[in-house]
């Protein structure tokens, strides 16, 4: 089934809303925004995940097509999915000369082949269902800044926008908009808690961003709901920066 | 340093229909078109809204964006009415259409005049009043798509375009210490009150369409919530960002 081009999304309060990584810093933050507009969200991450008041929590390995498919059930179960997030992503850091082939594998099918088999499975639930939709990528400034030690990280984050804009395109005439979020240094994230805990680091991500503080992830999760909303509904194929004026620095 | 954290927590979980609740907003050439349906948009969440165009009318001010002068007048004259000066959305621009040859030195500097100088000055007028109030503030310039995407034919307001994007990106390191955010907005090809005749079945309209994923050219509606996000706290860690507005145009080759 095709949408027409005047189809509009939901409206808040109605949407089942798929957020991957949920157990992490920003997709918790996604999941309590989501929730505060009143929305049915499914939350899911590759660690054990209980569900709490309003907020179906389940276990999904994003790599796992088998584990995918019951998210969308489970979706099914509430109505259909309106709003995939897709902000499962992992980081690790090595000399670019130690790299290994493995460790380069484990980033990028986590980081970017993930949120393509969770965006294939939504957008296919969507269309079959005649609904328009939103996925949003949470992507990274370091798509755009990078640093030596996390070469497949920055890498799998480019890849992740540049796919976010294909789908974009492959994906309106569905009435589905793809858009990214791309946070900055946010302070309470879990991606390397025990980095920045240290003063030095924080001191110096500070000292990089023009707004002089670091971000929280609830700043990351109103953007979301922004590109998720009919707010945004001109608005796809795009890379919102949350960095605190980071990309605009030097 | 003088610095100024503004608390995300503040704010909370506010609906979006009042995130703008007492904050006061200056909206440049907002008579008509993407301006005007700024301004409503900053008025339905809540902001007071001062309108500037080159014509007095209903709720609309007067202030010429060539003149200095009036810039700097106008952002004390808010402040002092209001005692405040929160939100400044520098909208007024103007276009000029010919052959690159044929442009003449009056047309770039009429425009430019308008486009960046005024946008430069009502910015920095702007930011003095947050700065002494000491809030913070947020500043929206509208940019345009053809900031990185030209065009033959309009390669001065292109290159205004241009230059609004950089100075969004400068004034957002000068501004950041004092909680000011300057971002931009882009749109594409929108439709308006002002244009819509000259849009209508036209090829490169037609062109435009057909390359735009969503399939549809932009109206002012679309544009003005994204104004109304990034001047409110929703947008609390976004600076020196340009969101662009135009349907998946540019995306492909």
């Amino acid at each position: 089934m095709s949408i027409s081009k005047e189809s509009k999304s939901k409206p808040p309060g109605g949407r089942v809303v798929w957020v991957t990584g949920a157990a992490g810093g920003i997709g918790r933050a996604i999941c309590d925004a989501f929730v505060d507009v009143g929305d049915k969200v499914v939350a899911t991450d590759v660690r054990s995940f209980a569900s709490q008041d309003s907020v179906v929590g389940l276990a999904c390995d994003v790599r796992s097509t088998a584990s995918i498919a019951r998210v969308i059930e489970e979706c099914n179960r509430l109505g259909g999915i309106d709003v995939l997030v897709n902000c499962a992503g992992i980081m690790r850091r090595t000399d670019v000369l130690e790299l290994s082939p493995e460790l380069w594998d484990e980033v990028f099918d986590v980081n970017v082949k993930g949120p393509l088999l969770c965006s294939q499975a939504a957008a296919r639930s969507m269309i079959d269902g005649g609904r328009a939709g939103s996925i949003i990528h949470v992507g990274s400034i370091n798509a755009e800044k990078v640093f030596t030690e996390t070469v497949a990280y920055c890498s799998s984050k480019g890849a992740l926008h540049a796919m976010g804009r294909s789908m974009a395109l492959a994906l309106a005439p569905h009435g589905i908009r793809v858009d990214m979020v791309a946070p900055g240094a946010i302070d309470d994230t879990d991606l390397e808690p025990e980095r920045w805990g240290q003063e030095q680091m924080r001191a110096e991500a500070v000292a990089r961003t023009p707004l002089r503080r670091l971000g929280k992830s609830v700043d990351v999760a109103r953007s979301v709901i922004f590109l998720a909303s009919e707010d945004a509904r001109y608005i796809t194929g795009e890379t919102l920066f949350i960095d605190g004026g980071r990309l605009a620095s030097v | 340093m003088n610095t100024i954290e503004t608390n995300p927590k503040e704010h909370g979980a506010r609906a979006p229909e009042a995130s703008l609740k007492g904050r006061v907003a200056w909206v440049t050439g907002g008579a008509h078109g993407i301006g005007a349906a700024i301004a409503q948009e900053l008025r339905n969440r809540g902001a007071t809204v001062h309108v500037t165009d080159l014509t007095a009318g209903g709720d609309v001010e007067v202030c010429d964006m060539r003149d200095p002068r009036a810039i700097a007048a106008f952002a004390t004259s808010v402040s002092a009415r209001r005692g405040r000066l929160d939100i400044l959305v520098n909208n007024a621009a103007i276009q000029r259409r010919r052959a690159f040859i044929d442009f003449t030195e009056a047309d770039y500097d009429e425009l430019f005049a308008t486009n960046v100088r005024g946008a430069f000055l009502a910015a920095q007028a702007s930011a003095r009043e947050m700065i002494t109030g000491g809030r913070g503030g947020a500043i929206v310039n509208v940019s345009s798509v053809n900031a990185t995407y030209a065009q033959p034919e309009t390669a001065l307001y292109c290159a205004s375009k241009g230059a609004i994007g950089t100075m969004t990106r400068a004034l957002a390191w000068a501004l950041g210490r004092y909680a000011i955010r300057v971002n931009a907005v882009a749109p594409g090809t929108i439709v308006t009150s002002l244009n819509r005749d000259r849009l209508a079945d036209n090829e490169t309209v037609r062109n435009v369409v057909a390359a735009t994923a969503l399939g549809k050219l932009g109206t002012a509606e679309d544009v003005a919530p994204s104004v109304a996000f990034l001047a409110s706290d929703e947008a609390g860690f976004i600076t020196g960002a340009s969101l662009a507005i135009h349907g998946g145009w540019t995306l492909t080759g």
